[in-house]
């Protein structure tokens, strides 16, 4: 099967105290290719990680579907959900809090094959497997994660992840709270990984020069909407809406020249609240482009060129 | 320092019995009320008995009480605050109010009520005090289990497909227990005292089984000449309650993870 | 020849007292800057650079920080030798800092019109109409929307990038010698760390501040400073002008640091340092980095090498560049 995801429609928003509604997630459409990495970057409050966790079912849409291998995930009962949760696992942003603090780290990697019934041999294997996999000394398993780096939890993390064989992963920021020199050692790992053994990621972050790095298309998401969705080269070289446009020249660049050339920068206002979403195009407040039709419509998104789809009306 | 009083405390409860010199019930007439002395390492009371073997049998019934007491609050304590946490809804919200309804009264004047009810005896002063702190401790691990649930590795474990069992055991539980086990230590010292008082006032061990709170009681009218009487079981109580108290603060610090070497 | 820089600092050394023992966290640090310049000090966590900054304005926690030696002259006179009297003098006046976190750096219980008012009553002595005027004006000029209204209003009801703003206010509301920014725009969004470096960078410029720059950020560092120290494991290893840095950096450090940041093309692997930053508890001897340095000789572990002049203006600490 050429798609491995299939997201349709997918919305998800959050009831707050005070009869309120938060509107994570608005209204997703797109697919992963097996064996891709499809990036979703935006800024905070953009729905990345609401996103990530619906796609593992983590969390219960309030609308729409996800199909994984042709399946709706969110129409299995327990018994088949429970047999391809395995396929699909995550890595967290925070390699401190997401350790359970009084478990060794051999155990950490053993409780997802103790719960699917493999023998104690065989578990015992497998960590070292597992901990060799990720350049960890397996001799380390009885240590537990405080005597640990963060990179080097991180990649624990990383191998709790594999544990089960899955065949997608849902990177939720995983280098964000690393040192750039560590950054770089967990990026080539995921990428290892995933030509040795097929995997398909769904990158997220807010960092667009690391999801450059390692995606192949880039989805750009601002308060729960796909603004535009493009192979990696077009996202840099040519992005299409104002947003990514801006997005692209905010982000710092390491070469003066390139930072120099810049105009003094123009974007206003602040990253609006998914409380109160505004109407019609959620980004036109601060857009420098803006029509009268974006306050009343929101746009739909079109194939402006192959594979680049752009969700704006100056492409109507 | 604090474990070493409370091991002298449980071991003086355990082994004690076998090695006073004395029957604590024994009275030895002519000799009431007499000053500590080779004979009667602590004095003796208005009716002749020895304090020093008083004081170590009365020790069991501290010792008893408190473990007992807490033991239970915190066995029910946990298995309360860990349903009312992790499944949430109109099941927490009915315990919390009760919950509530039971911290609203004064513990000691709680206590008394209850133990006024039901009769003064060894088993309903374990009930009532248990009872009474299992609300404590119930709130403690809800709150635990409330920030728990939402954890990164309670998520990782969800994506694996773990039952709800297997989560609560491996990943609630074991970091639950630090902050319960302080508690229990600090209740511990507390249960020893509303044992004294409530027996103090008549209302826990009956006399003549000796209590530090019973034997505080009987010293009441003596106090000024024999002040023995009141100062050896004062004594006893504070330096259990020291005890637990500093055993409590000992492991709270030991318990911490990060301090702890690999 | 006429002193021309308005900050230097020489051999500044930090410890600090920990159960694990003394982390020497800053080791004969030394660096200066020009009055109007923007100074980068750039590195990984735990290399020292927050350190410094808390340092030349005594902020440090002393117990457990210790400032066991260094200077720090400000237009002649020493920052770390002057009494705390003299020293209150300069803070928030002459020497402003801000921030990282926005949340925690401002007082979540007294009013924004407050806070920023509070530093013009101190050093300025004016009347209350006048604070408020100049408050006004402040918070204007760092692009508070109806600053008129928004003065009694408090930091919760602002975004970070605003509270971020109001803190540039606050230090720059005395138009000081010397800003001290530590990591101002790491907790912000992309987008508005850009706004917040722009009215910096802006700001600065036309008041004449001096900005000492602390960030882990490259591209940071590229689009705002005019020279640059890198520092690695509490040492600054390597001090250059902005395009001399990029263009030729001569650390096997900055190299490495260079070339681990992804740019945004797919293809090209990147190159990653091997191994993690040392435990500063232990009396290094030797070169800091030679554990992970490709390029080491035996020398390295053996000396430490000291700060030479290798090209105009461009110092490396490094025994490649010792003749």
């Amino acid at each position: 099967m050429e798609n491995l995801i299939e997201v349709r429609s997918l919305k998800k928003s959050f009831l707050l105290p005070g009869k309120r509604k938060l509107q994570a997630v608005d209204g997703l459409d797109f697919s992963i290719r097996r064996g891709e990495t499809l990036g979703l970057v935006g800024e905070s409050g953009c729905g990345k990680s609401t996103t990530g966790r619906l796609l593992l079912r983590l969390l219960e849409p309030t609308e729409g579907s996800v199909e994984f291998e042709g399946m709706d995930i969110f129409k299995l009962r327990s018994g088949d959900l429970r047999r391809i949760r395995p396929k699909m696992q995550i890595i967290f942003q925070d390699p401190y809090s997401s350790l359970s603090p009084r478990m060794t780290v051999g155990k950490v990697l053993e409780f997802p094959l103790r719960i699917r019934g493999i023998n104690s041999k065989e578990r015992n294997r497998r960590v070292a497997e597992l901990l060799e996999m990720v350049q960890i000394n397996p001799t380390y398993a009885n240590r537990y994660p405080h005597a640990f780096s963060g990179g080097e939890l991180q990649r624990i993390g990383i191998a709790r992840a594999m544990a089960l064989n899955p065949s997608f992963i849902v990177c939720d920021e995983p280098v964000s709270s690393l040192d750039v020199s560590i950054q770089s050692q967990i990026l080539n790992l995921l990428k290892d990984l995933q030509s040795r053994m097929g995997l398909t990621y769904l990158f997220i972050s807010h960092n667009l020069l690391v999801t450059q790095y390692m995606s192949d298309r880039i989805a750009v998401l601002y308060l729960g909407r796909i603004l535009e969705i493009a192979p990696c080269a077009s996202i840099s070289a040519a992005p299409m809406h104002p947003y990514t446009q801006i997005l692209t020249s905010a982000i710092p660049v390491p070469d003066p020249k390139i930072e120099r050339a810049k105009r003094e920068f123009h974007l206003e206002g602040e990253v609006a609240s998914a409380i109160d979403p505004p109407s019609g195009c959620h980004f036109h407040p601060r857009c420098t482009q803006r029509k009268e039709m974006c306050f009343q419509k929101s746009p739909f998104a079109k194939e402006v060129e192959k594979e680049h789809w752009v969700a704006c009306h100056l492409f109507d | 320092m604090g474990a070493v009083i409370v091991l002298l405390i449980v071991l003086t409860a355990l082994f004690g019995p076998f090695l006073v010199p004395r029957d604590p019930l024994k009275m030895f007439s002519g000799k009431r009320l007499q000053a500590p002395s080779q004979e009667f390492l602590l004095g003796t009371d208005q009716f002749g008995r020895d304090q020093l073997s008083r004081l170590v049998y009365g020790t069991k019934a501290s010792v008893l009480i408190s473990f007992g007491a807490v033991g239970l609050a915190v066995v029910l304590g946990i298995l309360v605050g860990l349903v009312s946490g992790y499944y949430g809804g109109r099941i927490d919200n009915l315990i919390m109010r009760c919950l509530d309804v039971v911290f609203a009264f004064p513990l000691l004047l709680l206590a008394l009520v209850i133990v006024a009810i039901l009769g003064p005896s060894l088993k309903n002063l374990i009930l009532t005090i248990g009872l009474i702190y299992a609300a404590t401790f119930a709130r403690i691990v809800r709150a635990s289990v409330l920030s728990l649930r939402k954890k990164e590795f309670v998520e990782s474990a969800k994506s694996m497909g773990a039952g709800n069992a297997s989560i609560i055991f491996h990943f609630i539980l074991p970091n639950i227990l630090s902050p319960v086990i302080v508690q229990a230590t600090f209740n511990l010292s507390t249960a020893i005292m509303i044992e004294a008082a409530l027996s103090f006032l008549g209302l826990g061990t009956q006399p003549p089984d000796p209590a530090w709170g019973v034997m505080l009681n009987e010293s009441r009218s003596f106090m000024e000449v024999m002040p023995w009487l009141a100062i050896f079981p004062g004594a006893a109580i504070m330096l259990a309650v020291l005890g637990f108290n500093l055993l409590g603060d000992g492991l709270r610090d030991a318990l911490d993870p990060r301090l702890t070497s690999s | 020849m006429e002193n021309l820089e308005i900050l230097k600092v020489e051999d500044l050394t930090v410890h600090f007292h920990s159960h694990e023992g003394v982390v020497r966290a800053v080791n004969g640090v030394g660096f200066s800057v020009r009055p109007g310049e923007i100074l980068g000090i750039v590195g990984e966590s735990g290399c020292g650079k927050s350190t410094v900054a808390l340092s030349i304005l005594r902020l440090l926690a002393m117990p457990p920080g210790r400032i066991v030696r260094g200077r720090a002259s400000f237009q002649g006179k020493d920052l770390l030798s002057m009494t705390e009297d003299d020293l209150e003098e300069y803070r928030g006046n002459r020497i402003s800092m801000i921030f990282q976190d926005p949340l925690t750096s401002l007082n979540p219980v007294l009013t924004v019109g407050l806070q920023v008012g509070e530093v013009f009553e101190y050093h300025k002595k004016l009347e209350q109409w006048a604070i408020r005027q100049r408050t006004v004006e402040m918070l204007k000029q760092v692009g508070i929307p109806s600053p008129k209204e928004r003065i009694r209003e408090y930091p919760h009801q602002f975004s970070g990038g605003m509270r971020q703003r109001i803190m540039v206010a606050m230090a720059m509301a005395c138009e000081p010698d010397l800003l001290i920014a530590d990591e101002p725009t790491t907790a912000l969004d992309v987008t508005i760390q850009a706004q917040v470096l722009t009215l910096m960078r802006r700001l600065c410029r036309r008041l004449g501040t001096a900005v000492i720059l602390i960030t882990h950020d490259m591209g940071v560092v590229a689009r705002m400073c005019d020279h640059v120290s890198v520092m690695y494991a509490g040492h600054i290893v390597e001090y250059a002008e902005i395009e001399a840095i990029f263009k030729t950096p001569y650390h096997p450090y900055t190299q490495g640091l260079l070339r681990c940041i992804p740019r945004g093309k797919s293809q090209e692997k990147l190159i990653f340092i091997e191994g993690q930053p040392p435990r500063l508890t232990v009396e290094m001897k030797g070169c800091a980095f030679a554990e992970r340095c490709s390029l080491r000789d035996p020398r390295c572990t053996e000396e430490s090498p000291t700060m030479r002049e290798v090209s105009q203006g461009h110092l490396v600490r490094c025994f490649r560049y010792e003749l």
